[in-house]
């Protein structure tokens, strides 16, 4: 038994949960109570318009074959058309997949690169007034609304103190040419510093906000996980050997404390991606958030079921990387 | 252990919870929260100053008592709505809509995870699958999915949202079960020939009781805040109702215009209510069971 | 001789719920180049804490006072980044339970490699032939596939030929053993305490062996020092211990031990509790449980007595 084994098997787990996640997903268009695509067409389709979104969506054949179409399609991650501007789904949805991961991995990061240290001190430091600024944070954060938050951030920040913008990814006059869709990094490709700027300005806010959640329940854990470890054996024995007190910290106590870290951020990443789809709102950041909220607006159903699999699938990906990542910090797992 | 201890002296263990709950000063101050917050959705009627729905342009986007407004102490909206009568309306629906949420999870929860713990085998194997291909989706995702499926209105959003904690909820009964079939005593007790459903009502039942009550608590919180997403989002929730997130749903536009109060009430209310059924959840799971972790 | 360890008037104490506990009241211990001593003593009497005063871990709450003694300098006075140099270096120690003293997460090898990196330093190479040298020194078959393992793999008796591993890789001037073979089975219990007794013959090192078993003490043990309540009752050499125990107590714990080679009734016990430590004491702290109590034990303090080879704290011998 080794490495390779263990995550072959979490990846071969993983691939009945996503078959019936494609069951779901595809059923989503014939769970809905009266014909879908009259809805979709609602209100001014006529019947031919009507007949003729049958036939493209496929909703005349057997429902098995409609599933096994529609599975062959959604490997190659097409998903179809939008019923409402006509351009294949997955055109929409890569044109605003960028925005969304630029976004998620900022907050993600500032959860990571502030909550960890935060929870470290805060559990050597117990009792302390920095430890109750902690806990006090780590149960307040996790009970505000993301999105409210994000209007606060506004009210304060753009709208009274005028010192980031409102909403959007970029300024018009700001010279940006889009290479990858991040935009940080496109700003950097075509060696635009104001562009870069101005792009980090807008993602300040809106990445904060995100954050917020996740920062609090990494603070939490990381704090919890860390007093556990420093009461163990084991960091009683990194003592007796002489080990300085940084090392003993950084080295012995903190890969330990890590181990829940991990898993509790995998299991965020559903719910950040929930936070990203009202930050998206609150902020009229272009990406998939939004895109979703517009399809279900519009009934657009093929645009709502490839960005709910992709999504899914998303997540199982990023939840078989803390898989690893458990495995690589925790050798009692790998072998 | 605890669940041992739970089994074997059920009153004491209560009575030794309640002091453990009773001497956590957080949990205490997060029940009153709790008792206040009901209460203002209770006598809504009675405490409420104007009716919650019914628009009066004439009375836009008011300010408050800070204003030495004191017919509408929070403040008006765009449509000249009370917020305060709106936010004290909203109290009833955020509650309702919290605890008819964890009325379905816990019904549904408790009767899959009994079913797949207790039968075991292929059942217990399908079902644990479907859990895990529910909880694959983002929750939110999956709440939408689900309005976008059936349609806007309250009842569909509760649904909705139930459904992101069903699967988890079966999850923690199972493992529950799991551990107390082993314990010795239920082994006698099936040994001598009780029945499946004695058991269970007599055993297993009063033993997940503890896990499910906390799980159940800090669920509420989180309930209440995926409705007011979803009102925020205008999506399951009609923007007339007095939700708190459905409040909040127009409050860009008017915060850039330093009309704040529209959006920074209802906000207030959403964060503390949340806060205080948190507290309460990590009160319980320290009261019921201090080894109980995340 | 040259003592390497010198222990005078040691007191240790804690502020707890109960009020404050005074682990360890007066002690005074010395430890001589290349020699063993035992301490001996129920749980709760202050063997522990006398080990980890030694090492200076105790949590930062902890009162002490006295004077610790090694190699002529008072290591109460030393700050931390001085202790950090010295442990694991020139005073290393062996704990209980070598199931939870090792890091989970870090492989073997790197954990004996550590202690030599940080004191002794040298290259990767160096660092590694010495680590697997050691490994062969404690008799840990296989080492050069072993260094590359976890804790998690490895059985309590080969984890704690680790523990000594890294506890001599500095070749130290003091070894703590804290009960080293309690956690263990009793095969591997012998095993280990022969290779403890051939290590320190070796490098001749200075070895504080604290055991609650007197069996344990008698196999490694030069001298052994009794502790009852915070204080040493009995002090003297192993051997005159076992011939001619002098203090109540220590007479007690001997007929505890049970025996193979000669008819024993029902196995005795020590009737009574150890006291609390939280109480203020006067007179003989061993007063309630002793047999031979006098009504003088309880009026003052007791000092120990020299009584042929042996130190007593007890009045049958004050005159």
């Amino acid at each position: 038994m080794n490495i390779l084994n263990y995550i072959l098997i979490r990846f071969l787990w993983a691939i009945p949960t996503l078959l019936g996640v494609s069951i779901l997903v595809f059923l989503m268009i014939h769970l809905i109570p009266g014909d879908p695509a009259q809805l979709m067409l609602y209100p001014r389709g006529t019947p031919e318009q009507v007949e003729a979104l049958r036939e493209q969506l496929g909703l005349n054949d057997p429902m098995a074959v409609q599933y096994f179409n529609w599975l062959k399609d959604a490997l190659f991650f097409d998903f179809g058309k939008s019923v409402s501007t006509g351009s294949s789904v997955i055109s929409e949805i890569s044109s605003r997949f960028a925005a969304t991961v630029e976004l998620a991995l900022s907050a993600l990061s500032i959860a990571v690169v502030v909550g960890i240290p935060l929870g470290v001190i805060a559990a050597r430091k117990k009792n302390s007034l920095i430890d109750y600024l902690c806990i006090t944070f780590s149960l307040g954060g996790v009970s505000i609304p993301v999105f409210w938050l994000g209007l606060m951030l506004i009210f304060v920040f753009a709208a009274t103190l005028g010192w980031l913008p409102v909403s959007g990814r970029i300024s018009m006059d700001s010279g940006m040419q889009i290479v990858t869709g991040f935009y940080l990094l496109d700003a950097l490709l075509i060696g635009n510093l104001y562009a870069f700027g101005d792009a980090v300005k807008h993602l300040i806010l809106p990445a904060v906000a995100l954050s917020t959640i996740p920062l609090a329940m990494v603070v939490r854990i990381t704090r919890s996980s860390m007093l556990e470890v420093l009461s163990q054996d084991y960091m009683k024995t990194a003592r007796a050997k002489g080990i300085p007190g940084r090392l003993i910290i950084y080295k012995h106590a903190l890969r330990n404390a890590l181990i829940p870290v991990v898993t509790v951020l995998g299991i965020q990443i559903g719910s950040l991606m929930g936070g990203s789809i009202l930050t998206e709102t609150v902020f009229s950041w272009p990406g998939l958030g939004s895109l979703i909220i517009d399809s279900i607006n519009d009934r657009d159903y093929p645009v709502i079921q490839g960005v709910v699999f992709l999504a899914t699938l998303i997540m199982i990906v990023v939840n078989l990387i803390v898989d690893v990542l458990y495995a690589y910090l925790d050798p009692r797992i790998r072998y | 252990m605890s669940i041992n201890k739970t089994a074997q002296a059920p009153r004491s263990f209560i009575g030794e919870a309640f002091k453990q709950f009773r001497k956590n000063r957080l949990a205490v101050t997060s029940f009153i929260l709790v008792i206040v917050i009901m209460l203002l959705g209770v006598l809504a009627p009675l405490i409420a100053l104007e009716d919650p729905v019914n628009p009066s342009p004439e009375n836009r986007l008011q300010p408050g008592f800070w204003a030495g407004n004191f017919d509408h102490p929070l403040g008006t909206d765009e449509l000249g709505r009370d917020i305060y009568s709106r936010i004290v309306y909203g109290a009833q629906i955020s509650l309702k809509v919290g605890y008819t949420v964890i009325l379905i999870t816990a019904i549904f929860g408790t009767l899959f995870g009994l079913i797949s713990a207790y039968y075991g085998g292929m059942i217990d194997l399908i079902l644990m699958r479907i859990t895990d291909i529910f909880l694959s989706f983002p929750p939110l995702l999956l709440a939408l999915s689900v309005i976008a499926i059936l349609g806007t209105g309250l009842e569909n959003a509760m649904l909705a949202i139930a459904l992101i904690y069903i699967p988890q909820m079966a999850r923690i009964v199972r493992s529950s079960v799991l551990t107390v079939k082993e314990l010795p005593y239920v082994e006698a007790s099936k040994s001598l020939g009780a029945k499946n459903s004695f058991i269970i009502i007599g055993h297993i039942l009063p033993n997940i009781l503890a896990p499910s009550v906390v799980y159940l608590t800090l669920l509420l919180a989180d309930a209440i805040l995926y409705t007011s997403a979803l009102g925020f989002l205008g999506i399951g929730i009609d923007p007339s109702t007095p939700e708190w997130g459905a409040m909040l749903s127009k409050g860009r536009d008017y915060i850039i215009l330093g009309q704040w109060w529209v959006t920074v009430f209802p906000g207030i209310m959403i964060a503390l209510t949340v806060f205080a059924f948190n507290l309460l959840g990590d009160g319980l799971r320290e009261a019921l069971d201090p080894k109980m972790d995340v | 001789m040259k003592s390497v360890l010198d222990i005078k008037n040691l007191k240790v104490g804690f502020h707890s719920d109960e009020g404050f506990v005074q682990a360890v009241d007066g002690l005074d211990l010395q430890i001589g180049e290349g020699k063993t001593l035992g301490l001996v003593g129920e749980s709760g009497c202050g063997k522990s804490v006398t080990s980890l005063s030694v090492m200076r871990l105790l949590p930062e709450k902890a009162r002490i006072s006295g004077e610790i003694g090694f190699l002529g300098e008072d290591l109460l006075q030393k700050d931390q980044k001085e202790l950090e140099r010295i442990r694991g270096d020139k005073i290393s120690m062996i704990f209980q339970d070598p199931m939870t003293s090792l890091n989970p997460v870090l492989t073997i090898g790197e954990q004996i490699e550590e202690v030599i990196r940080y004191h002794q330093g040298g290259t990767k190479q160096e660092i590694r032939d010495r680590t697997l040298e050691l490994m062969d020194l404690v008799k840990i078959p296989d080492s050069e596939r072993r260094i590359r393992e976890y804790p998690h793999q490895m059985s309590g008796g080969i984890r704690q030929r680790i523990m000594i591993a890294m506890a001599i890789a500095c070749d130290p001037e003091l070894l703590i053993a804290d009960e080293p073979t309690t956690a263990l089975d009793v095969t591997v219990q012998a095993q280990i305490l022969a290779l403890i007794r051939e290590l320190q013959e070796k490098l001749n090192t200075a070895v504080l062996m604290i055991s609650h078993d007197l069996g344990v003490i008698s196999q490694v043990a030069d001298d052994v020092a009794v502790m009852y309540a915070g204080q040493v009752v009995e002090w003297t050499t192993t051997e005159e211990l076992f011939e001619s125990p002098k203090h109540p107590y220590t007479q007690g714990l001997i007929r505890t031990i049970p025996r193979m080679d000669e008819q024993q009734g029902e196995l005795e016990e020590i009737p009574g509790m150890v006291p609390e430590l939280s109480q203020e004491f006067k007179g003989c702290r061993f007063y309630d449980r002793c047999p031979k109590a006098m009504k003088a034990c309880k009026k003052a303090d007791i000092n120990l007595l020299d009584v042929e080879q042996s130190k007593v704290r007890c009045l049958l011998y004050s005159e």
